[in-house]
């Protein structure tokens, strides 16, 4: 019976110690794969051990959060506690989000803006928030009145959060000593400056009170089936002060989603629950534009926060807008459709403001108490400071710094000179010439050759050209309309009387031309392929019609098209090798400047223009298209043109050349 | 390092315990004592000197004062040991406030302070210094033998069950333990239950409640802060309703219990675990009919130092008058608040110990035994609560504008927090600070912490430590996850 009893102790004795080992070989060992827990957090770096950083006890400190990021079953023991949180006591570790009734959640931050507590947050006084907000408001109504001057229209907006929406599922919160709103405040200030805005929130409730559903899903943070809505209303707004024609959005007969996106219940995930919580459908409207051939589709630079994305996840902004780029909490900018992404740190804000027709500035409440409204600052100071003005003001600040902080080493001094770049978007009636109500009569000088940049943007052959130009020799395109237009403005060879371009680019630009206007024109448009292959018929109708044969950028692409099949010949490929050599440039390089340089010289360019050859250039489009999205058919031509040394287009020539003839047979 | 960090529960326990269980009887000591050092060198690098130095003094004139065979000399070693404990704690601990006492009367009377570098105070240096006490006191009272080892002794003062919040083990009750122990695989399995009780009490409890108590209170060391963050826990306080202080200070009253007795029976476990068996700390205060029960519950190992090291040696009871005996009570109450830190809350709250011990002698005590055991229970935790005020707010001032805020009757809407957890939590505290008021949760009580288990008994332990073990890694983790939803800046 004892011993009996001991094996059963010395059992249990072994499974402790086992389990108490447990993390540490998970830890080293990774034996279990566990999903990792969403949100973003700075990781700690493995600490390094000194002397100096243990004695110091950075060294301990710095472990123990390492330790805490990093141990073994980290990502299941948390998700388990955080459940039986949830589920008993309907709370969260997580600050970041408040927990509402009936299963709502909220961003904490969103909260206590509806409560008026953000101040406290914030650690400012009532009368230190109002004074920023009223500058601000004077700083965004002199950048109205600035950009109005070159045709660009300035629209504002605070978001609609949740709260404000929904407060009847917020949870009762401590009333803090501070209770003031910015939100209503602000627009109070933009409404008396003539700085137009949008208050979206009483439409919302408008909207809400006759919708069946919610707007915004329950479990996230950012509009859902409100997203049209928002689209339409900021749509008609820049109708009114853009004084022309936008496309207008329809909304059909909602219907329900079972399976919710991620991104809609971003909140849910924040929670880092151990299993998902029960889903009430969430619907969404069909969407359909409105247009006819007086609609203008504008360019739009939208400044603000992550419900963009939300917008146009349900909105295709493609066909709202002729270009449109993305500059996402003063971090990261995305252009060309959100396809190209860099940080912000270097944008010319002045070249964004004046490229585009709109700007449209939104963010959310929280915003409007710390110093997070950097925009006006920033815009008002690239519309009327030179480089060289900012810079000496800049230094002249900096170096007060460095004196009031007493710095010694060249880091002290590139902190100043950080603070003092802070300062200014902060405060940019630091500036004397910003000062005052009026709006300021300085200009940047840059601005004469921005204004070119727009006329090359708006020329469309031109801007395909350069387009052409950055795609086929790889090269950023921004850069490519900034060397343009300097090249213009000083008298300089023009880049698009030196492009190099087949009838595989413009036709491209065609096709993308024509599927924008499905998308405009159709009240339903198909699958992404079904809408390609339209737009792929409608370009072969217009050929048909002879559409096209007085284009003289269609008469180029034909007449590149048949010199490069000339050219392509083995004893030529010899040549052009040579010729790479000797340049010391790459031999698809060396084959495009030949092949220019024939076409230059080539004369009566449109012989080499008949339906015949468009529908076989056409033809040739769609397999190169489709090879070109086929990740396998691309590293095949890239393995052929490493290996047998020969220029890409040669070699997506003869493929295509073998399925035309392999098709036929 | 603390028994509830990462570091300590994922890797100092397990690697610890392994290699000692691993490892023949003989050297475990040894090892112990290595590991006592690192684990001490960790949290607090720059003193580890100090104490392996004073504790190699201590030792030796601890020798030489047994040998000797002159009174003199043997009473004038034992003053020098006891100097050096004493004195490296008064300079440590008591420095900066001496210091900035002295320079406040110099300013009254218009003098220029006196230069002074503050200093840190050494982990855990109240609890090693008594013990040290007790070895040089308990030697020199022939009530054991000294150490023949110096390791030995080291690991006495060291052990770090007990280094850095005790319970103080006095040096004749583990005397024997150190040369000579059993760690059988029930008090390896006993002293885990006990460990996880204690990780439980310090993880699900007192740091759920603790965490709002900031909330109201601002942090518990006011050293820390700025003149600013002052002013505006200084403004909190002054506005703050009747109903959150009541809450407020209700909760510090569980949270300081829960942090302490959770502390010291993680303690009492990892000693059980290698054999140790180390004297009980805490048993169920908030019980107490009287404030003189409640000093006998409270710390107990605390208490029972002051008894014996300060009090009897001040006279005790057997003192000629009634005013001396009643003096000695409260001067050692004064010091018991003062050794809790230094300020001049801690004072307070010592003296009023003092007095309210002295009331009980003369009055209260029969008060409360007319009142009966139930109604004398909450009166006594009312004493208590209303006393802790002077222990958590570290200014005076601060601490009576509190208690002017809690008899304001100010029942507006109050400011504490919402959070159902911290509730349930603060009723599961009060279910089991009253829990053995019963004579079923006494019973009960002692059967989960004294009796011995029978194999379905261990079985049944066995799972609810391992899961409440998993369940407070997972709160000691999540309670500090708060990721973004966007990295914005």
């Amino acid at each position: 019976m004892k011993k009996k009893r001991n094996i059963i102790l010395v059992t249990l004795f072994c499974l402790t110690a086992f389990i108490i080992f447990a993390p540490l070989l998970q830890q080293h060992l990774k034996l279990f794969k566990f999903g990792v827990l969403t949100g973003y957090n700075q990781p700690t770096p493995k600490p390094k051990f000194s002397y100096d950083s243990y004695v110091s006890g950075k060294y301990q400190r710095q472990s123990e959060k390492y330790l805490k990021e990093n141990f073994g079953f980290r990502e299941p023991l948390i998700r388990m506690y955080n459940q039986w949180a949830y589920d008993w006591f309907k709370t969260t570790s997580n600050r970041e989000i408040s927990i509402g009734k009936d299963g709502w959640l909220y961003h904490t931050e969103s909260a206590l803006q509806y409560h008026g507590n953000m101040v406290s947050w914030f650690d400012m006084t009532n009368s230190e928030v109002r004074e920023n907000l009223v500058s601000k408001a004077r700083v965004l109504a002199k950048v109205n009145a600035i950009l109005k001057q070159y045709d660009v229209h300035l629209l504002t907006f605070t978001l609609p959060t949740k709260s404000f929406i929904y407060p009847e599922h917020l949870r009762w919160q401590p009333i803090g000593d501070t209770t003031f709103n910015a939100t209503p405040f602000f627009e109070q200030q933009l409404c008396s400056l003539g700085v137009p805005h949008i208050n979206m929130v009483p439409w919302f409730k408008q909207v809400q009170d006759t919708t069946p559903f919610d707007l915004y899903y329950s479990k996230g943070s950012h509009w859902a089936a409100g997203a049209p809505l928002a689209v339409d209303t900021m749509l008609r707004y820049m109708e009114q002060i853009g004084d022309q024609p936008l496309a207008h959005i329809q909304v059909g007969t909602p219907y329900s989603i079972d399976e919710i996106p991620s991104n809609d219940k971003d909140l849910e995930l924040l929670l880092n629950l151990a299993s998902p919580l029960k889903h009430e459908p969430i619907y969404e409207y069909p969407v359909s534009l409105v247009t006819d051939e007086h609609t203008q589709y504008p360019s739009v630079w939208f400044v603000g926060t992550s419900f963009y994305w939300y917008l146009t996840r349900r909105v295709n902004f493609d066909a709202l807008f002729r270009d449109r780029d993305f500059l996402f909490y003063y971090a990261t900018f995305y252009t060309n459709r959100e396809q190209n992404s860099f940080p912000a740190d270097n944008l010319d804000y002045l070249h964004e403001l004046l490229l585009h027709n709109y700007v449209v500035f939104f963010r959310d409440g929280p915003q409007l108490y710390n110093n997070g409204l950097l925009f006006p600052g920033k815009a008002l100071i690239s519309l009327c400071i030179s480089d060289e003005r900012l810079k000496e003001k800049t230094n002249a600040i900096a170096d007060s710094i460095c004196h009031a902080w007493q710095a010694k080493t060249h880091y002290d001094s590139l902190i100043c000179y950080n603070e003092a770049n802070i300062m200014l978007e902060r405060q940019p009636e630091l500036f004397e010439e910003l000062r005052g109500e009026g709006i300021p009569a300085c200009r940047n000088p840059r601005i004469g050759q921005i204004l070119v940049e727009r006329k090359i943007h708006a020329d469309r052959n031109w801007s395909f050209l350069i387009n052409a130009k950055a795609n086929n020799d790889s090269l950023n395109v921004r850069d490519l309309f900034r060397m343009e237009s300097y090249n213009a403005t000083n008298h300089q060879p023009l880049l698009r009387d030196n492009t190099y371009f087949t009838s595989y680019d413009y036709l491209d630009f065609l096709v993308e031309e024509a599927v924008l206007d499905i998308y405009r024109s159709q009240a339903v448009s198909g699958t992404k392929d079904e809408v390609f292959q339209q737009a792929l018929d409608t370009i072969k109708t217009r050929i048909q019609r002879h559409v096209y044969d007085d284009d003289t950028l269609m008469i180029t692409a034909c007449a590149m098209d048949a010199i490069i099949k000339d050219i392509s010949t083995e004893s030529n490929l010899s040549s052009i090798r040579e010729k790479a050599k000797n340049w010391h440039v790459s031999i698809d390089k060396a084959f495009r400047k030949d092949a220019l340089w024939c076409c230059q010289h080539a004369k009566d360019k449109k012989q080499f223009l008949n339906e015949e050859t468009l529908i076989k250039a056409l033809d040739a489009y769609n397999i190169e298209h489709r090879m070109r999205q086929t990740e396998e058919a691309m590293e095949s031509l890239m393995q052929q043109h490493n290996k047998l040394n020969m220029p890409l287009r040669m070699v997506i020539n003869r493929n295509i050349e073998w399925i035309q003839q392999n098709r036929v047979q | 390092m603390v028994f509830s960090s990462n570091v300590f529960l994922l890797y100092f326990m397990p690697v610890f315990f392994l290699v000692y269980f691993i490892l023949p009887k003989k050297v475990r000591n040894y090892f112990l004592l290595l590991a006592s050092l690192v684990f001490y060198a960790y949290g607090a690098p720059e003193f580890i000197i100090h104490l392996i130095v004073s504790v190699i003094a201590n030792f030796y004139l601890v020798r030489w004062m047994n040998k000797t065979e002159k009174p003199g000399l043997k009473k004038l070693l034992c003053g020098i040991s006891i100097a050096i404990s004493i004195g490296l704690l008064f300079y440590f601990k008591y420095g900066n406030f001496t210091m900035n006492n002295i320079n406040s009367v110099l300013g009254w009377f218009g003098g220029r302070p006196l230069q002074w570098t503050k200093i840190l105070l050494p982990i855990g240096i109240s609890f090693f210094s008594f013990q040290s006490v007790t070895y040089t006191l308990d030697t020199y009272r022939k009530v054991n033998e000294p150490m023949k080892r110096l390791s030995d002794y080291m690991l006495y003062i060291v052990m770090f069950p007990q280094l850095i919040a005790g319970p103080i083990v006095r040096y004749c009750d583990i005397a024997d333990q150190i040369r000579n122990r059993e760690s059988l695989y029930t008090d390896r399995l006993h002293g885990f239950y006990r460990f996880v009780i204690g990780l439980a009490k310090k993880v699900l409890i007192a740091d759920v409640i603790g965490f709002q108590v900031d909330q109201v209170l601002g942090p518990s060391n006011y050293d820390v802060l700025t003149s600013a963050q002052l002013a505006d826990i200084a403004n909190k306080i002054a506005t703050i309703d009747s109903t959150t202080a009541w809450i407020a200070i209700f909760a510090f009253t569980f949270q300081i219990y829960f942090d302490f007795a959770g502390y010291s029976d993680m303690a009492i476990g990892l000693g059980r675990m290698m054999g140790f068996k180390f004297p009980e700390n805490f048993d169920n205060p908030y019980v107490s009919t009287t404030i003189s029960e409640f000093w006998r519950r409270w710390h107990q190992t605390f208490s029972v130092f002051i008894k014996n090291y300060l009090y009897f040696p001040l006279g005790g009871s057997r003192v000629k008058t009634e005013a001396r005996k009643y003096f000695n009570l409260w001067f050692c109450f004064l010091v018991s608040g003062l050794w809790h830190g230094a300020a001049w809350n801690f004072v307070v709250y010592g003296a009023l110990q003092g007095i309210f011990i002295c009331a009980d002698k003369l009055f209260l005590k029969k008060f409360n035994e007319r009142l009966g055991r139930i109604p004398s229970v909450f009166f006594t935790f009312l004493i208590i609560v209303l006393t802790r005020c002077f222990f958590r707010i570290e200014r005076i001032d601060l601490s009576w504008l509190f208690i002017k805020r809690l008899f304001a009757f100010d029942f507006a809407p109050f400011h504490f927090s919402d959070n159902p957890h911290l509730y349930v939590t603060m009723l599961v505290a009060a279910f089991f600070s009253f829990f053995t008021l019963s004579k079923f949760g006494l019973k009960v009580q002692d059967k989960v912490y004294f009796t011995e288990y029978n194999k379905w008994q261990h079985i049944v332990a066995f799972i609810v430590s391992i899961s409440a073990f998993v369940f407070c890694l997972g709160a000691l983790n999540a309670s500090g996850f708060s990721p973004f939803i966007y990295f914005r800046f």
